[in-house]
């Protein structure tokens, strides 16, 4: 992994300071960098979800108030899967050691704290955390499903086995 | 993040939301979305118009419907889109707050006597 965020351009990577009205550049980015990569739309919404909470959640907690620090962002994608990464220098924290709420029974008792690590931890495939010095490295990972391959040129097309015309137990149906 | 609202009768409104209820705009709606929500036994949410909804949006829901449900009322959602119903479903929220398709008939729940 660490091979695939070492090749990451500069396009995949945001800076944004610690504040608020910063997290507004955050989607737009997103939005943008997904449609470069081919993203499908339901991992393209599961990554902006997370990230969304990941960065909201450093802004808000992660450090002293009225201190200016960096959150980086990067996001790769390979053959099987998208990842990101954030990471900022602000107070250790683990989403993953968070213990999340259980489901809540009515509305008076619906905890409405935890709610972001909760939507991170549904959404991403895998979440890796790693503090490294005095850096949180937050890993966030999402399968692609791999669109299936296109028929070439119907019955009269190409040699069927190269073309994507195998059907289920490796019968081919291109005849 | 833009918001509209529509009074039903005496009591029960409809809030339109149109756009992103992320942390950019949830703080836009979120005082006079309290404060509706504060002052009113019946109130149907239309988020047709809701492309994506996050933590802090689910907050501002989960506020509003304690309140109008603190006083014997009905807080309603509205025709939510796949992405926002499948952030609604796995965080618990449609079994809290109910999910109508049909406008008439949200806005006839939202309506009826606590």
């Amino acid at each position: 992994m660490s091979a695939g965020l070492a090749a990451v351009d500069d396009s995949h990577r945001l800076t944004l300071r610690n504040s608020r009205a910063e997290i507004a550049r955050l989607m737009p980015w997103v939005e943008g960098l997904v449609v470069r990569l081919g993203v499908p739309p339901r991992t393209a919404h599961a990554l902006q979800l997370c990230l969304e909470e990941a960065v909201t959640n450093i802004v808000s907690h992660a450090f002293e108030p009225g201190t200016g620090h960096d959150v980086q962002i990067a996001v790769w994608r390979d053959d099987a899967a998208l990842h990101a990464e954030v990471t900022d220098d602000g107070s250790p924290f683990d989403p993953l050691s968070h213990v999340l709420p259980a489901a809540p029974r009515d509305l008076q008792s619906a905890p409405i704290g935890g709610l972001g690590i909760k939507l991170m931890r549904s959404f991403a495939e895998r979440i890796a955390y790693r503090r490294c010095g005095e850096t949180n490295r937050l890993t966030l990972s999402f399968s692609v499903p791999r669109p299936e391959p296109k028929e070439v040129g119907g019955p009269q097309g190409p040699e069927p086995t190269r073309y994507g015309d195998w059907e289920i137990n490796g019968r081919c149906v291109d005849f | 993040m833009k918001m509209a609202v529509e009074p039903v009768v005496p009591g029960v409104v409809k809030i339109v939301l149109d756009g992103r209820l992320d942390i950019t705009g949830a703080s836009d709606i979120d005082l006079q979305f309290n404060a509706i929500a504060g002052s009113h036994r019946g109130v149907v949410v239309d988020l047709a118009s809701v492309s994506f909804l996050a933590s802090i949006g689910i907050r501002t829901l989960l506020l509003g419907a304690k309140a109008v449900q603190r006083r014997g009322g009905h807080f309603i959602l509205l025709n939510p889109v796949d992405e926002v119903e499948r952030v609604l479903d796995v965080m618990g929220m449609t079994d809290l707050m109910p999910i109508y398709r049909d406008n008439d008939a949200a806005l006839a729940a939202a309506s009826a006597p606590a």
